[in-house]
C-alpha cells in the first residue's frame, strides 16, 4: 500500500545503548514503528518470582497513549497489552539460556512510541538486540516479522492501514535467521492452503531482518569495547 | 535556573571515539554475536565459556571477543553485569541483616555475603564473635550503609562471599559513589590510591567508584575515639572531590577505562575548564578524544 513489493520490508533504523541505567537498550524504527526497550539484569529479583533452577523474565509491553490511531487512556495493563508481554516472555525463555543463572530476573521493558503495524515483531527485534547489549547468554539473535495474505499473495511487514483491513496475519519470530521458531501468532482466519507460502515467506524473511539486526550488533558491541581495556 | 534544550547527537560520543583511528586495536572477526560460529570442527577445539554446539559447530551465546587458549575456544562477554572473582575490591550496600551475616548489593547477579565471621569488629582482631556481637550486628552495619569489602569466594550458583577482615576495608562514610560500566574497570594491583589532590579513590572492581577525602586506613586512628563522628572537609578538597567524580564521569561516558593513569590524566587535562564544563557536550567530547588519544600513544611508547 505504501508503495513496496510483497515481499519487501520496510526500512529498520537501530540505536542501541541509549539508556545508561539499564543493562541494555534498544531504540527500532520499521518505517513508523518506533519501539524502545530497556534490559535490566539479571539481579536478585522478587523472592515470589524465584526459580531454583533458572531465571525468571519478566516482560513488560507498553504503548504510549498517543501511539495508535485512536488516543488510549490506558498505556499498559489493558488485556492486549498483558497478551502481548506473556508472549514476550515465553518467546525469550527459549531463546535466553536461561539455566546460566539460576534464582535471578531479567526485566524487559518495551515502549511502543509509534504504533505503525507488526508492533509485535518490532518489539521481539527491540528486545534481541537490546538482550545483546546487555550480553546475556542466548541461542541466537531472534528476529520477527509480521506476514499477511492478501488474494492468496503473502505480503510481509504489515503497516497499520494495511492492518485494519480483516486480513489474516501471522507473526513469525525465528532464531538467528534459521529454522528454529520462537514464537508463531496468527491474528483473524487463515486458509489452510495459504499457511505453508506464509510460513515460508515469513521465514524467509526473518532471516533478511536477523542480516540487518546483526549487522548493527557487531558494529555496536566492537564500539563497546573500553579503550585501553 | 535557565535550560539548554539539545536534541539526541547524531553520533553518539562513544562511536566517536570508537570510529576514530583509536581503534584498529580490535579485529572485526574476533567479535561475534549470540548465535555467531565461532569455529565449524568442534572435533579439533574445546568449547569453553559462552559458547555452545549448534549442528557440528560451536557457536557463540553472547556477545563479546573470542579468545583461545590452546585448543579452548571460548567467547569473553565485553559488557556484562559484575561477575565476581575471588580478590576483587568490591565496594556495596548493605540490603539485609540477616541471622549471622548481612545481605550486600555489589551490583552482581545475586545479593553477597558477608558473615558476621568475616569483618573486622573494633576492638581485638582475633576476639570471639558471640551471642551479643549477634544482636549489636545492626549497630554495626546498617541497612544502606555503604561497605568496601574484598571477594572471598564464589559460590558455585554465583553468590559471593566477601569480607571485610582488613583495615583497609569496612564502612564508608563521607564521599561520592560513582557507579559505571563494570567492563570499564581495569584491574589492577592497587584499587585504593591516594591522589596528590588531597583526596582518595577507591576503584570498586563492581563499577563502583567510592571519592572520599581520606582512605579508612588513614583515619582509623581517630575512630577508637568516636565511631559515627563526621569530620569537616575544606573546600579545596570538596572541590577536588567534585572534579574527580566529573572525571569519571566523563571516562564512563566515552567508554574509557578507568585506572590510576587515565583518571589523573583526564584530572591533569582537565585543569583548564570549570567543573561544571565538564558536563557540557562540547567539552567533554573534545577533552575525551584527547585523553584517549593521549592513552594510546603512552602505550603505544611503552611497547
Amino acid at each position: 500500500m505504501d508503495g513496496r513489493r510483497p515481499s519487501q520490508i520496510r526500512n529498520i533504523n537501530t540505536r542501541l545503548g541509549l539508556n545508561r541505567n539499564a543493562e541494555g537498550s534498544c531504540y527500532i524504527e520499521h518505517g513508523n514503528t518506533k519501539v524502545l526497550c530497556a534490559v535490566y539484569g539479571p539481579y536478585e529479583g522478587k523472592a515470589s518470582k524465584r526459580l531454583e533452577n533458572r531465571c525468571s523474565i519478566v516482560c513488560q509491553y507498553s504503548a504510549t497513549t498517543f501511539s495508535g490511531l485512536e488516543r488510549k487512556n490506558r498505556p499498559r495493563g489493558d488485556r492486549k497489552s498483558t497478551e502481548i508481554s506473556r508472549l514476550l516472555e515465553k518467546a525469550f525463555e527459549s531463546v535466553i539460556l536461561t539455566d546460566s543463572f539460576p534464582r535471578s530476573q531479567i526485566d524487559i521493558f518495551c515502549e511502543v512510541i509509534q504504533g505503525d503495524g507488526s508492533n509485535l515483531a518490532a518489539c521481539i527485534n527491540a528486545i534481541s538486540l537490546a538482550l545483546a547489549d546487555a550480553g546475556i547468554p542466548m541461542k541466537g539473535i531472534a528476529s520477527a516479522v509480521t506476514c499477511g495474505v492478501i488474494e492468496g499473495k503473502p505480503i510481509v511487514d504489515l503497516t497499520s492501514r494495511e492492518e485494519t483491513d480483516l486480513l489474516p496475519r501471522v507473526t513469525l519470530a525465528t532464531i538467528s535467521g534459521r529454522d528454529e521458531v520462537v514464537l508463531v501468532e496468527l491474528q483473524n482466519r487463515l486458509h489452510i492452503d495459504h499457511l505453508n507460502t506464509v510460513m515460508e515467506t515469513a521465514k524467509s524473511t526473518c532471516a533478511d531482518v536477523y542480516e540487518c539486526l546483526a549487522v548493527v550488533a557487531q558494529q555496536h558491541i566492537r564500539a563497546c569495547a573500553p579503550i585501553l581495556g | 535556573m535557565s535550560y539548554e534544550v539539545s536534541g539526541p547527537p547524531l553520533v553518539s560520543p562513544w562511536m566517536m571515539l570508537s570510529m576514530s583511528e583509536a581503534r584498529t586495536d580490535l579485529d572485526d572477526a574476533k567479535i561475534v554475536i549470540p548465535g555467531h560460529s565461532v569455529s565449524d570442527a568442534p572435533q579439533h577445539f574445546m568449547r569453553g565459556h559462552g559458547t555452545y554446539i549448534r549442528e557440528g559447530e560451536i557457536v557463540s551465546t553472547v556477545s563479546g571477543a573470542v579468545n583461545q587458549l590452546n585448543r579452548l575456544l571460548m567467547v569473553k562477554p565485553i559488557k556484562q553485569r559484575y561477575s565476581g572473582e575471588v580478590g576483587d575490591v568490591v565496594v556495596g550496600r548493605v540490603v539485609e541483616v540477616q541471622a549471622k551475616r548481612w545481605k550486600v548489593d555489589v551490583n552482581s547477579r545475586l545479593h553477597s555475603n558477608l558473615p558476621l565471621g568475616s569483618v573486622l569488629l573494633p576492638g581485638g582482631d582475633f576476639r570471639r564473635k558471640d551471642v551479643e556481637d549477634e544482636e549489636k550486628m545492626s549497630e554495626f552495619l546498617k541497612n544502606g550503609e555503604l561497605i568496601c569489602a574484598e571477594v572471598q569466594q564464589v559460590q558455585h550458583d554465583g553468590t559471593l562471599m566477601i569480607h571485610t577482615r582488613n583495615n583497609k576495608y569496612g564502612k564508608l562514610r563521607q564521599g561520592i559513589l560513582i557507579k559505571v560500566p563494570p567492563h570499564l574497570i581495569k584491574k589492577s594491583k592497587v584499587h585504593f590510591h591516594t591522589l596528590p589532590y588531597g583526596m582518595a579513590i577507591i576503584i570498586g572492581c563492581n563499577g563502583c567508584v567510592w571519592v572520599t577525602p581520606a582512605l579508612p586506613e588513614t583515619f582509623e586512628e581517630e575512630q577508637h575515639v568516636q565511631i559515627s563522628d563526621y569530620q569537616k572537609v575544606s573546600q579545596e578538597v570538596r572541590l577536588a572531590m567534585v572534579r574527580v567524580a566529573a572525571c569519571v564521569r566523563l571516562l564512563k561516558d566515552y567508554s574509557i577505562s578507568i585506572y590510576l593513569n587515565s583518571l589523573t590524566t583526564c584530572y591533569e587535562m582537565s585543569q583548564p575548564y570549570e567543573i561544571k564544563e565538564l558536563y557540557e557536550q562540547e567539552t567533554s567530547s573534545r577533552l575525551a578524544y584527547l585523553i584517549a588519544a593521549k592513552l594510546l600513544h603512552e602505550i603505544q611508547e611503552n611497547q
